[in-house]
């Protein structure tokens, strides 16, 4: 990111971001941490081209969304970014496998004929198995969510994933193998992990973890 | 995967999907129901007469003598003489008349009086001539043809007898039980009264109604043409049936049979009687159209409330389908899927239901009002009917489409 400038409409003298410089290496494991309202998930939006900076350039894998048009943006998000949501965002009326199609139908890898083998060699590696496969996700325990929301950000082999406060709601076991199991999934797949959260005790699990105020130089007022 | 999610996102939310489905069906049932009889009874009517210029009868009302002539509905006109009939079967300008005397029946069905001349050049639809699927029309006096709906309904073959009962009603406590007739004709399928009418000669129905002595002189093997003209000569006739050489005399003729001075008669066009049947009908065919059309909209309104509804709910699952790469109008076009899926959900529910409905009642409408309606509703006018459904659900579901967008869309 450089110069990179946002406000919302409403208010557009209120910087809620104010980035000089700030970059991430490819593979890398980030955490990013601070409290709410401070503009974590306005910074993911940005990185997903969900929202577009007022100023600055945002290059994602060595692509700049400046040049893209918003159909374009929702293509490169589709095939190159893994998202994993604080409350997993499953939609309930689906089974854990659709769940999964999902994330694939928007990219240009829909139609792979071997794409539910994979689906189904994902999901016993994240150890879910078969039997819960078609299950809708809703009679799914919250641990077996996890995997499936896992295994939905992983099926493109995106080059980056980003888990926006994805532990929020679970007790400290569940979180530690949940990130466990996140980081070396990330490893073995060569993708870059941007991991949210305001809970700085999970730093621990990072190689390298910021405070958004370090990158921010915009003043938040919550 | 685009239909996987719009159908099970409407299985998920069953509850209130079922409520406006319901809804939608029963408007859709009413309007479609309303749509294909008002269009059967229309062509029925319309189809029931034809190369017909005018029907004569006594001076009644002109809606009065073509229900009960042609459709053998309403009340019973007064009846005309014979000598008045003669006289006007022997006007130069006549091409060809024939009597019709109604007052029989038989199990509910309309016994019709008249001559051979009948079978001849009585005609239907587009000058469709009559036609028999078995057998020939009436020659000795106790023989009958009937329609093709009562040889089906009532199982009756050449050769079975049947008996007559005096008067119209169904139920009848004077039966002609020592004449009973031989059938010896059975019509080709109209679509018309004639389905629902037994002809008999004239001669036949006078020897009915004589004292018994008179009337043990005739049996059935009596030949028509040996008859004495005189000896079943009937006083009077319902109506009178006339084609004119020229249709240019119509008017002209017509005058002259309503001012005849010796009977007080009256001639009526047909097509001029129909369309003023419809034309009396026109305002109750209008407010059903309108309520129709109005619990459609309102039910419209139901669904798009719903749908407004569900959005509030959803807003989790449109920002998960635009990070994985959905598009806005993606998004827009899904809650429009729903919504054409709950309207065709709903038309085949209420299709289906309106054809058993069908059925079931085509007997009831057919006996009980001479009503022949098809079971096939499945027309260009129902596809085109179809096409505006559609369209109002694109309009009704367009509200909450937007709103779905605007969220897909986040705030810059």
């Amino acid at each position: 990111m450089k110069n990179v400038e946002f406000s919302y409409s409403i208010s557009p003298k209120k910087n809620i971001l104010k980035i000089v410089h700030w970059h991430v290496k490819q593979g890398e494991q980030l955490f990013i941490h601070g409290p709410s309202g401070s503009g974590k998930s306005t910074l993911l939006n940005l990185i997903c081209g969900l929202q577009t900076a007022n100023l600055g350039n945002i290059r994602v894998l060595g692509k700049s969304f400046d040049m893209m048009s918003t159909r374009q943006k929702d293509k490169y998000r589709a095939e190159h970014i893994g998202y994993i949501f604080q409350q997993f965002n499953l939609i309930e009326y689906l089974n854990a496998i659709d769940n999964i199609k999902l994330a694939r139908h928007f990219s240009s890898s829909a139609h792979e004929a071997d794409f539910l083998p994979k689906v189904h060699a994902l999901l016993l590696t994240l150890n879910l198995t078969s039997q819960d496969w078609y299950r809708p996700v809703n009679q799914l325990s919250v641990g077996q969510q996890q995997r499936v929301s896992i295994a939905r950000a992983l099926i493109n082999k995106p080059k980056l994933i980003i888990a926006d406060e994805p532990t929020s709601s679970l007790d400290q076991a569940s979180r530690d193998n949940f990130i466990s199991l996140l980081t070396s999934l990330c490893k073995k797949y060569g993708s870059t992990l941007l991991f949210v959260s305001h809970d700085m005790s999970l730093c621990q699990h990072f190689d390298i973890s910021i405070a958004l105020a370090q990158i921010n130089s915009a003043k938040v007022i919550n | 995967m685009f239909f996987q999610l719009t159908s099970k996102s409407l299985l998920y939310r069953k509850g209130s999907v079922l409520l406006t489905t319901v809804a939608l069906s029963i408007s859709m049932l009413v309007m479609f129901g309303v749509e294909h009889i008002r269009d059967q009874a229309k062509a029925s009517f319309a189809s029931s007469v034809s190369g017909v210029d005018l029907i004569v009868g006594a001076r009644s009302g002109e809606l009065n003598l073509l229900l009960y002539s042609v459709f053998r509905m309403g009340k019973p006109t007064n009846n005309m003489s014979w000598q008045s009939y003669l006289e006007l079967s022997k006007d130069p300008s006549v091409s060809w008349s024939f009597p019709i005397s109604l007052g029989d029946s038989h199990q509910g069905y309309k016994v019709l009086g008249t001559t051979t001349e009948y079978f001849k050049h009585f005609s239907y639809g587009t000058k469709q001539p009559l036609s028999f699927a078995h057998g020939n029309p009436f020659a000795g006096i106790f023989d009958i043809v009937i329609g093709a709906e009562i040889a089906r309904k009532l199982n009756y073959q050449i050769g079975d007898q049947i008996i007559l009962a005096h008067g119209i009603g169904r139920t009848s406590f004077t039966n002609h039980k020592d004449n009973p007739f031989r059938i010896v004709g059975i019509l080709q399928a109209t679509g018309t009264p004639v389905d629902q009418t037994l002809h008999v000669s004239l001669q036949g129905l006078e020897v009915l109604h004589l004292p018994t002595l008179a009337r043990n002189k005739f049996s059935a093997n009596t030949p028509l043409q040996h008859i004495k003209y005189h000896e079943l000569q009937p006083k009077s006739v319902t109506a009178v049936m006339v084609s004119l050489k020229s249709r240019m005399k119509t008017f002209q003729f017509q005058r002259k049979i309503n001012t005849a001075p010796h009977e007080p008669l009256m001639a009526i066009l047909p097509g001029v009687a129909l369309a003023q049947l419809w034309q009396t009908l026109t305002v109750a065919e209008n407010t059903l159209q309108l309520v129709s059309a109005l619990v459609i909209i309102s039910t419209l309104f139901g669904l798009s409330a719903m749908l407004i509804a569900s959005i509030r709910e959803r807003r989790q699952e449109i920002q998960l389908l635009r990070i994985l790469g959905a598009s806005p109008f993606y998004i827009y076009w899904i809650i429009e899927a729903e919504a054409l899926l709950i309207t065709t959900i709903s038309t085949a529910i209420s299709l289906i239901f309106l054809t058993l409905g069908l059925v079931f009642s085509k007997t009831y409408l057919l006996t009980q009002y001479s009503l022949s309606v098809g079971v096939n509703i499945l027309s260009i006018k129902t596809l085109y009917t179809l096409g505006i459904l559609l369209f109002l659900t694109m309009l009704a579901a367009f509200p909450p489409s937007l709103i779905a967008f605007k969220e897909a869309n986040l705030k810059k």
